[in-house]
């Protein structure tokens, strides 16, 4: 057996911080690369490591080892296998054949879970965190502070900040959500999250690569630290500079083999490059021509006065036809908002665009790649944004061009094929077959077909937002050229990069942003690294030392005043909040024209009539939050209604039995749905479906005719009230509120439920027991459909096997959670919502009839009142100024 | 190319074969099943699911879902009806105004999706019930006294060369929804929009404009099925959609499209739909009791999903 690693114990609780010695001012000692200060320790080391895919193998029999107190840099190009074996590490895949030896004993980790209880926390590159849920859950998602059992909230928060703190990132507020943060800040969350980890071994597999110069600073003390506390730290990057500024020891990769490893003091870049691609790099930059070229021509793209939602102030920029223009400065000075608002995402731009000198009003990227303008745009995110991972390479190449390689939009099969071949040739795609997903190309290549997909449209105007990022520096060398080629053959080119070398290297010009204003422009003698930084900075111009702290991310995000965290709260809250003002409205309207004034019959009769559906809402709100549907809600619900008509009857002895065993039936149920949803990972709206017809043929057998002999005493005593002013059926509702939803909220497996249902793969990658949180949620809601249908009994005093009733049911109680603001989409979302939910569409048939609302008129007002619910939460789509922020 | 035995065909290969296997079954009992009386019989029947499949399947490859289909049908074949006992209009009003209300509910359901950015399941859910409403309102509670016309009694009922008609109208339909995903950039974008709406957007794809078109034809197609249905049973009435969704839903999931959209083969659903109607048929010849007829369909369907309508696992 393997000791677990020490971790969150009680004498922790004091000091949250991770890096014990951290203060802004005694700035500790930094020592020299490749002089660590504790003695080295193996922490980990594979043996015979071998994987393929497919019959493609990604690492064939490699020995790796790590210390601990060493910071070991492991590079290579894309497709080295450095991925591979970080995910083998970090337990997201197994390996074929080898060992893994973690300090003397072997292991083999089966989930990112096991390996973290060995002490092995893994930064990805592509984010593991979970956007609808806050900063301080995020960091604290595996092991939060706790109180009795419950997740201590203050205190992760307190405990979040000062870790955030630590590592320089005061500008993020604990209780923000994950998705309302900036890349950059979210990087940094990603960081702060792996380090409360407390690991003994830390995987930063480009971890760096959206975060700003400053935070990159910040984190190389860190790292320093953590390395000199005895951390062993795998860093991987394709930035150069950054591997010699931290590394001890390097480790480099080809081909799916481990090369090399050795002290980084022993050898220089010049050497460890051709270590990687097996080649000399002659040249990194292709020649620029004469800088003077430009001048003369009318200007291809000309942008005047541009303005746009105080993020783009009033830029105004030319570029003639073969000119690479750069776009430089701090990340998120309005750089990318620029180029996507040229593209035709932003709406009411303010300014002109002028194409070969005429003003052109570009409203959709459609429009942007019309026959006149011909623009195209590399987007930021080759993942969601540039390809469709699972459709073929073929496809993706065609998309953008492909309504000039059809005939009026039917496909012309032979014409695309030869287009298609000749941009994989031209870019030197490495693909298999033109048929195998996109995804299943390494990282450089993929980005090749981003560029190719555009190549095809052949484009007038080309603009590049971060086009090298994460790409390995063979595929970068072959980008530079092509960008060049294709400025050369007399394409404008707008290039957006983060990174100063590659302007310098690439542009023939280069403007700086800051704070959405282009603050200077550089070209010919004056491009140099010092002139582009201190530009960056805006250090020409007053207020300097106020530059790096005002960052892309706006100052009110973080500050905890009133204003600032009832404008949090309102975008965690706002559809909860139009659903509890909707049904008090409702209710006080009812209210106000009750005949015999408020009293209790009125209402107990009210919530009578609204419990099953609340039960039942709020059961399928725990579904929901994990990301599915229960569609057999409903006949769950019928199914124990007529076992409740059965056996609750006779005796106080057996009607006890009977409420045990209507009870028992939901868990049952519950414990099947879980078990085909999980076990046998089915899509849940899906699985339901085919469950929920067995629900409902164990309901026809219960109660083959209507009818039923239901228990009056437990009936009367549960459905009138307590004490002459509270409705029963409203306590239970509170009840399970208070011991349902409260704890389950509270606790690591039920925020796992949110967790799973933001995003399954980033909750999978934190090592949460998504299997049980899945469990729990649905064993907890077919309890609550079955409460529901024992009160559908109680109040009926008999059962009815009816399928239209438990259809009614499932859509209604989705329409209630829906309406009380849960998103539909998993991860957000509350009981409490889905109670004032289910009491508007339970009273609106109430209120239309004190109000004299024809009969026949009601089903039409109710079908309007809950379209019109949910639409009401969704004008602020029409209001949305980038017309991506709609996409999810 | 994808040969036909690839893994993307796996599981139309296995509906189909799971097809035969519930009809030799169902012969041992009772020999007439093997009739050809009886296997159009239930062609005829599976072409109103079939045509109602066709359009939502589009709806779902976008990873939407079209939950207004019931009312939408009912809907579609009362004002049908309607329009065919309006005076003077000789009854040619019957497809135009049937067809044309699911148009319209289709568009609707589209802009809603795609312009309020309201999640499909909740605003076709209320579309759902408005529709009801609104037939509540139209037919005064009452079973309407109109019958159907001449010209559905045609499309539904009637046979040309021994077959009939409706299978023919169900052909038509899959054929054009073939050539749309197979043939047309519109198919393209929809998988396009199915797998990520965002890089279908930036790479210029009109995406409103194809979600708002297949809600669309998913408004026409639950329209024409409902005028079909009217035309079977001789007159629309209120709930007669009720059955179709579910089992709509089932067919396209059970051929191996993706329920969250993206992927899946049109053929596929055919022989979903053939395959639910047969099941719900050989459980009714062999005189199974509902509840058990119930269960069983419930078994086979998560059966059939488990081998292998199975996710997959995070990072194999």
């Amino acid at each position: 057996m393997q000791r677990p690693i020490r971790r969150w114990q009680a004498d922790d609780r004091k000091s949250y911080s991770i890096i014990w010695n951290v203060a802004g001012t005694s700035a500790p000692k930094e020592s020299e690369p490749g002089v660590a200060i504790t003695a080295p320790a193996p922490f980990l080391r594979l043996e015979g490591i071998s994987k393929s895919y497919g019959g493609v193998a990604a690492l064939s029999d490699v020995n790796f080892g790590c210390d601990l107190g060493r910071i070991h840099a492991v590079v290579g190009e894309n497709g080295a296998g450095k991925s591979s074996l970080m995910k083998i590490i970090s337990g997201v895949v197994r390996p074929d054949t080898g060992k893994i030896i973690v300090r003397d004993k072997q292991v083999s980790f089966s989930s990112p879970s096991e390996s973290s209880r060995h002490g092995i926390a893994c930064i990805f590159q592509e984010l593991s965190l979970l956007p609808d849920l806050s900063v301080a859950d995020n960091i604290w998602i595996t092991n939060p502070p706790k109180r009795f059992g419950l997740i201590d909230r203050a205190q992760q928060s307190v405990a979040a900040k000062q870790i955030l703190h630590d590592i320089g990132c005061t500008d993020i507020h604990p209780s923000e959500r994950v998705k309302d943060l900036p890349l950059s800040r979210q990087q940094m969350v990603e960081i702060a999250k792996a380090l409360v980890r407390k690991p003994r071994l830390m995987i930063m597999d480009e971890a760096t690569s959206a975060l700003t110069s400053r935070d990159v600073e910040q984190l190389y003390r860190v790292i320093r630290q953590l390395r000199d506390k005895g951390l062993a730290i795998l860093f991987i990057s394709h930035r150069m500079h950054e591997i010699t500024a931290l590394a001890d020891v390097c480790s480099v990769f080809r081909n799916g083999r481990h090369i090399e490893t050795f002290a980084m003091s022993s050898r220089t870049v010049s050497q460890i490059v051709p270590l990687m691609i097996g080649r000399d790099v002659a040249q990194a930059y292709p020649q620029k021509p004469s800088h003077n070229l430009f001048q003369a021509s009318l200007p291809r793209l000309e942008i005047k006065n541009l303005h746009w939602e105080q993020v783009i102030n009033d830029i105004s920029a030319k570029i003639g036809p073969g000119e690479i223009l750069g776009l430089g400065g701090l990340d998120g000075q309005g750089q990318k908002e620029l180029l996507l608002a040229l593209f035709g995402v932003m709406r009411a731009v303010k300014g002109e665009v002028r194409i070969d000198g005429s003003s052109r009003n570009i409203g959709h990227p459609r429009f942007a790649k019309s026959p006149k303008i011909r623009m195209a745009l590399i987007p930021e995110d080759r993942k969601t944004e540039g390809l469709l991972l699972p459709m073929s390479i073929r496809d993706n190449l065609v998309l953008a061009a492909a309504p000039e390689l059809s005939n009026q939009g039917i496909i012309n099969a032979a014409r695309e094929s030869v287009a298609v071949e000749e941009t994989v040739r031209k870019l030197q795609i490495k693909v298999g077959r033109l048929d195998a997903p996109v995804r299943t190309l390494s990282g450089g290549n993929q980005q090749k077909v981003v560029v190719g997909k555009w190549l095809m449209e052949e484009p007038r105007i080309l603009l590049l937002n971060d086009p090298t990022r994460g790409i390995d520096v063979g595929t970068k060398q072959e980008l530079y050229r092509l960008i060049r080629e294709l400025a050369t053959s007399g394409i404008s080119i707008l290039l957006y990069s983060t990174d100063y070398e590659e302007l310098i290297g690439m542009c023939d010009r280069v403007v700086v942003c800051y704070e959405g204003r282009l603050v200077q422009e550089l070209g010919g003698k004056d491009l140099t690294a010092e002139n582009l930084i201190a530009a960056s900075l805006n250090l020409t111009q007053a207020g300097t030392q106020s530059a790096e702290t005002k960052t892309s991310f706006k100052a009110t995000h973080a500050s905890s005043s009133t204003r600032a965290a009832w404008r949090r709260f309102w975008r965690k809250n706002a559809g909860p909040c139009i659903a509890f003002f909707v049904a008090a409205l409702m209710f006080g309207l009812f209210a106000a024209m009750q005949p015999n004034g408020l009293n209790i019959n009125v209402l107990t009769s009210v919530s009578n009539k609204a419990v099953v559906l609340a039960l039942v809402a709020m059961g399928q709100t725990l579904v929901i939050v994990t990301g599915g549907f229960d569609l057999s809600a409903g006949m769950v619900m019928t199914m124990a209604s007529c076992l409740a008509s059965v056996v609750i009857t006779g005796s106080a002895m057996e009607v006890g039995l009977g409420v045990c065993l209507v009870i028992l039936s939901g868990v049952l149920a519950g414990i099947l749905n879980a078990l085909v949803i999980v076990k046998g990972r089915l899509q849940p709206i899906i699985a339901t479906l085919a469950t929920g017809a067995i629900y409902y043929g164990i309901a026809l057998i219960l109660r083959p005719s209507p009818g039923g002999d239901v228990n009056e005493e437990l009936s009367n005593a549960l459905t009138y009230n307590v004490g002459g002013f509270i409705p029963t059926t409203f306590l239970i509702i509170v009840c399970v509120l208070i011991f349902v939803w409260w704890p389950f909220r509270n606790v690591v497996t039920g925020r796992t439920c949110f967790a799973v249902g933001s995003s399954e793969n980033a909750a999978y990658m934190s090592g949460l027991p998504i299997g049980r949180a899945r469990f729990a949620a649905y064993i907890l809601a077919g309890l609550l459909y079955a409460c529901g249908g024992l009160f559908l009994a109680l109040i009926s005093l008999s059962g009815e096997a009816s399928a239209s009733q438990g259809g009614v049911y499932t859509l209604n109680s989705i329409a209630a959670v829906a309406i009380g603001g849960t998103s539909l989409f998993g991860g957000a979302g509350g009981m409490l919502g889905a109670i004032f939910g289910a009491a508007v569409l339970r009273t609106i048939s109430d209120l239309l009839f004190v109000f004299n609302a024809p009969a026949l008129w009601q089903p039409l007002f109710q079908g309007f009142i809950l379209l019109g619910a949910v639409c009401l939460g969704s004008i602020r789509a029409l209001r949305r100024k980038n017309q991506m922020d709609v996409f999810l | 190319m994808t040969g036909m035995f690839s893994k993307a065909n796996r599981p139309i290969w296995i509906e189909a074969a799971f097809v035969l296997v519930i009809l030799l079954v169902g012969a041992t009992i009772n020999p007439n099943i093997l009739s050809i009386n009886y296997l159009l019989q239930q062609l005829q029947v599976a072409s109103f699911l079939g045509i109602v499949a066709a359009g939502s399947m589009l709806v779902i490859l976008l990873g939407h879902i079209d939950l207004s289909i019931p009312w939408t049908i009912t809907t579609g074949g009362m004002l049908a009806t309607a329009a065919a006992d309006l005076p003077a209009t000789a009854g040619l009003l019957t497809l135009p105004v049937g067809l044309g209300v699911g148009l319209l509910v289709g568009l609707v359901n589209g802009l809603g999706v795609c312009w309020l950015r309201v999640p499909s399941m909740i605003f076709t859910l209320g579309m759902n019930a408005v529709l009801q409403g609104l037939i509540v309102l139209y037919t005064g509670g009452f079973a309407p006294q109109n019958h159907a016309s001449r010209a559905m009694t045609i499309v539904a009922v009637d046979h040309t060369l021994g077959i009939p008609n409706a299978v023919f109208i169900w052909a038509i339909v899959s054929l054009i929804i073939i050539f749309l995903l197979r043939g047309t950039q519109f198919g393209r974008y929809i998988y396009a929009v199915g797998n990520r709406e965002r890089a279908a957007y930036l790479s210029g794809v009109p995406t409103r404009l194809v979600i708002v078109s297949c809600f669309a034809i998913s408004g026409m197609t639950a329209a024409l099925a409902g005028i079909m249905l009217t035309g079977y049973s001789t007159k629309a009435y209120q709930g007669m959609g009720d059955a179709y969704l579910l089992p709509a839903i089932a067919a396209i999931v059970l051929g191996g499209t993706n329920v969250l959209g993206g992927s899946g083969r049109y053929i596929g659903t055919i022989v979903g739909v053939i395959l639910i109607v047969i099941l719900q048929s050989i459980l009714s010849v062999l005189q199974i009791p509902e509840a058990g007829r119930q269960i069983a369909y419930g078994a086979v369907l998560l059966g059939m999903l488990l081998v292998y309508g199975r996710g997959a696992r995070i990072f194999e």
